[in-house]
């Protein structure tokens, strides 16, 4: 039986789940995340092309997350309504060309939307960062299809939304706080099955906005000290 | 003696509005293409007492002619479509006209409004001959659609009269044209009044008669003038004439048929203003950077609305695209009579650099991208990133047009890898400053700090604030500040 089932797959005569993006483009369809235990859970990383749906609080390690595979690119990377205002200085200190950022903000949720899809099939950038509320469904595949007309890829960066059913996306992730970094949760895989629960250990990166890095290394200096018990 | 061309165009206004309505009204027939309803008569009244200027077909058949008075004219036919003189607008159309012809013509002089004088001689040795010229200024010209008459002459002056009084004078043998001219009735010459009606009292009918008389005979009886002026028709003194330069700059005006309320039906003429300028800089090996579009309204002031594009493009459809997204977010004060275009930024095109074995992906370029989100969402609301040199956070970032500024990082390595410390605690920045400093509500864990920034005493923008990287109660990694007077602030989001 397993002999057949071998002769057969050698023959190409048996299609596998696990092979839908291609055997082939395997490689070439995901960019690494930067995080290596991010990438071994994803089986290789973010998609190039395709829509990202991340459910986040703000301010919980959600753009230190993207942050790495965003500065591999050589196109734009389109930031739309964000939350508050980017802060260049600090985006240069980590090493990021500022020069290749556009931050967008625009008027109203469907104005988003819009220059969303814009950036997307426009071929000019690599990736479009969207905060954003509930979606539904055309909308999303809108944003896909235009995802794969510029070859780009699309970061949903919002609240989880209950009620609002399954969206057409390439991948779902659910972030959460953790002692060590962030605690992710596939929910929705393209081509792989979601996985439980892992904790995302950011320490190598940014070890200063750890908690653990704060609970283990107890040797606050003494001004610190003297500030946060007040003077 | 040198050969010239005189075209006389003697219904520039009518043609106009003839050109306007059929690509109106090829738009709305179906494909069968017939048009069963009749145009209805139309004639351009202008000068003091309103006289009938130019008419079409369907009012010449009506029984009116050129100049018959407005009230005898309307009295014809209830149909009539009347439209005033307009000197300025037949002036400007023979300067387009006259450029577009430099395109095969060198020397053009402009007789405004109604006239274009060609010097044919200095042509001829590009052209094989005469005949070849003409053909090939004919079918340039008919592109156009405007009805002309034309004539060759030896002096500027014959061909101009022979323009205006026969139709097409193709000839060009001396014989035939001096015959021609000698044919014309004295009243086409451009004598004052007073002096045509002393050589009729003479008993001179045609020009031919005039000219059987020497010019010496001639001086002694009339006065110089008139001299000079038979001996500029007869080519015996130079007739001065300037010649046309063509302008350095695209600019367009375009009357409406019909006073449009919705701005979508603008599409069609702006689309042929945009042609026009896609040809003019197509031909100048230029491109637009920035148009200016100008939408003249009823009863109100006109309207300015400025186009840009980053990146110069001479193509229509690609600024009918950004009129378009401009428009869309426009609110008219009346109906817009008239559009005006004007290229306001021209550039040199750019040679772009394609990488050549790159997938093709997207049809746009980054400032291609821009120039529309620009359009449609304002430029407010697309913005670049800059590092500026300042220590307090909230001057550190600047706002500058995308894609200007080249933003290298300042390390060259990426992140860094080994953890920094304590010393090194100053590179910590949130990426998410918030756009106004927020007093801090919820308790706090401060995870590291202090980090003092004291500095702009010397600009009025004076900070002393103590920084601490800190937790909250959800998780969130913020920024916030102590300052002088022990008051807590948020001013930032680890993100």
């Amino acid at each position: 039986m397993s002999n057949l089932i071998e002769r057969l797959q050698r023959q190409d005569l048996v299609w596998q789940g696990s092979g839908l993006i291609g055997r082939q483009q395997h490689s070439k369809a995901l960019t690494t995340t930067g995080y290596t235990e991010l990438d071994k859970h994803l089986q290789g990383g973010f998609p190039k092309v395709g829509v990202v749906d991340l459910h986040t609080e703000l301010g919980i390690g959600e753009l230190r997350l993207l942050l790495p595979s965003l500065m591999q690119q050589s196109g734009l990377t389109a930031i739309i309504n964000p939350p508050a205002r980017l802060n260049a200085d600090a985006l240069q200190r980590i090493g990021m060309d500022t020069g290749k950022l556009l931050e967008i903000t625009p008027g109203c949720p469907q104005e988003a939307l819009w220059a969303a899809e814009q950036c997307l099939k426009s071929g000019a950038c690599n990736s479009v960062l969207v905060w954003h509320g509930a979606l539904q469904v055309y909308q999303v595949k809108r944003l896909q299809l235009a995802a794969q007309t510029g070859e780009a890829c699309l970061y949903l960066l919002r609240r989880e939304h209950y009620g609002e059913g399954t969206l057409p996306v390439s991948l779902s992730l659910g972030l959460n706080p953790h002692t060590k970094g962030l605690s992710i949760t596939v929910k929705k895989r393209k081509g792989g099955w979601a996985q439980s629960q892992f904790a995302l250990d950011m320490s190598l990166l940014w070890p200063e906005l750890t908690e653990q890095f704060h609970t283990q290394s107890k040797e606050v200096p003494d001004v610190a000290q003297q500030y946060s018990t007040g003077r | 003696m040198t050969l010239w061309l005189y075209l006389h165009f003697p219904a520039i206004q009518l043609d106009k509005l003839k050109i306007a309505e059929q690509t109106q009204k090829s738009d709305e027939t179906e494909p069968d293409g017939i048009t069963t309803e009749l145009s209805r008569p139309c004639i351009i009244v202008g000068g003091r007492d309103n006289r009938v200027m130019q008419l079409d077909q369907a009012a010449a058949q009506l029984g009116i002619s050129t100049g018959m008075g407005l009230a005898a004219a309307a009295a014809r036919s209830r149909e009539l479509v009347v439209h005033p003189y307009d000197e300025a607008d037949e002036s400007r159309t023979i300067r387009e006209i006259a450029q577009w012809l430099y395109l095969i013509t060198a020397d053009i002089a402009l007789f405004a409004p109604q006239g274009l004088l060609l010097k044919v001689s200095g042509m001829l040795a590009m052209y094989r001959d005469l005949s070849h010229y003409l053909s090939t200024l004919r079918s340039h010209l008919d592109t156009q659609s405007f009805t002309y008459r034309f004539a060759f002459g030896y002096s500027p002056e014959a061909a101009r009269l022979l323009a205006k009084q026969h139709g097409a004078l193709a000839h060009q043998n001396p014989e035939a044209l001096e015959k021609a001219l000698h044919g014309l009735p004295l009243v086409a010459l451009s004598l004052p009044a007073k002096q045509l009606e002393r050589l009729q009292r003479v008993g001179f009918k045609t020009v031919g008669e005039l000219f059987a008389l020497p010019l010496v005979e001639l001086g002694k009886r009339f006065d110089c003038e008139l001299v000079q002026y038979v001996s500029r028709l007869r080519g015996k003194v130079p007739h001065p004439v300037t010649f046309y330069q063509p302008e350095p700059e695209f600019e367009r005006y375009l009357p409406l048929l019909y006073d449009i309320e919705n701005l979508d039906w603008l599409n069609k003429p702006l689309l042929k203003l945009l042609v026009q300028q896609e040809q003019f800089l197509r031909l100048r090996n230029r491109h637009a950077r920035q148009l200016i579009l100008t939408l003249y309204q009823r009863d109100a002031e006109p309207l300015q609305l400025e186009v840009g594009r980053a990146e110069g493009t001479d193509r229509a459809d690609l600024w009918l695209n950004l009129c378009d997204l401009k428009l869309s977010s426009v609110t008219l004060n009346g109906p817009v009579q008239a559009i005006g275009l004007k290229v306001a930024q021209m550039c040199q095109p750019d040679e772009l650099m394609h990488d050549l074995f790159a997938e093709q992906r997207g049809t746009m370029t980054p400032a291609g991208l821009v120039a529309v989100l620009q359009a449609k969402l304002g430029e407010r609301a697309v913005q670049g990133l800059t590092a500026c040199d300042d220590l307090r956070p909230e001057l550190a970032t600047g706002y500058c047009t995308p894609l200007s500024m080249p933003g290298t990082p300042l390390s060259g390595t990426s992140l860094p890898n080994a953890p920094s410390l304590y010393p090194e605690m100053g590179y910590l920045r949130p990426a998410f400053l918030l756009p106004s400093i927020e007093p801090l509500q919820h308790k706090i864990n401060v995870h590291l700090g202090p980090e003092r920034i004291c500095t702009g005493w010397w600009d009025a923008h004076e900070v002393e604030r103590d920084y601490f990287v800190a937790q909250d109660a959800q998780g969130r990694w913020l920024w916030v500040f102590r300052d002088r007077q022990q008051r807590w602030f948020c001013h930032g989001v680890f993100s």
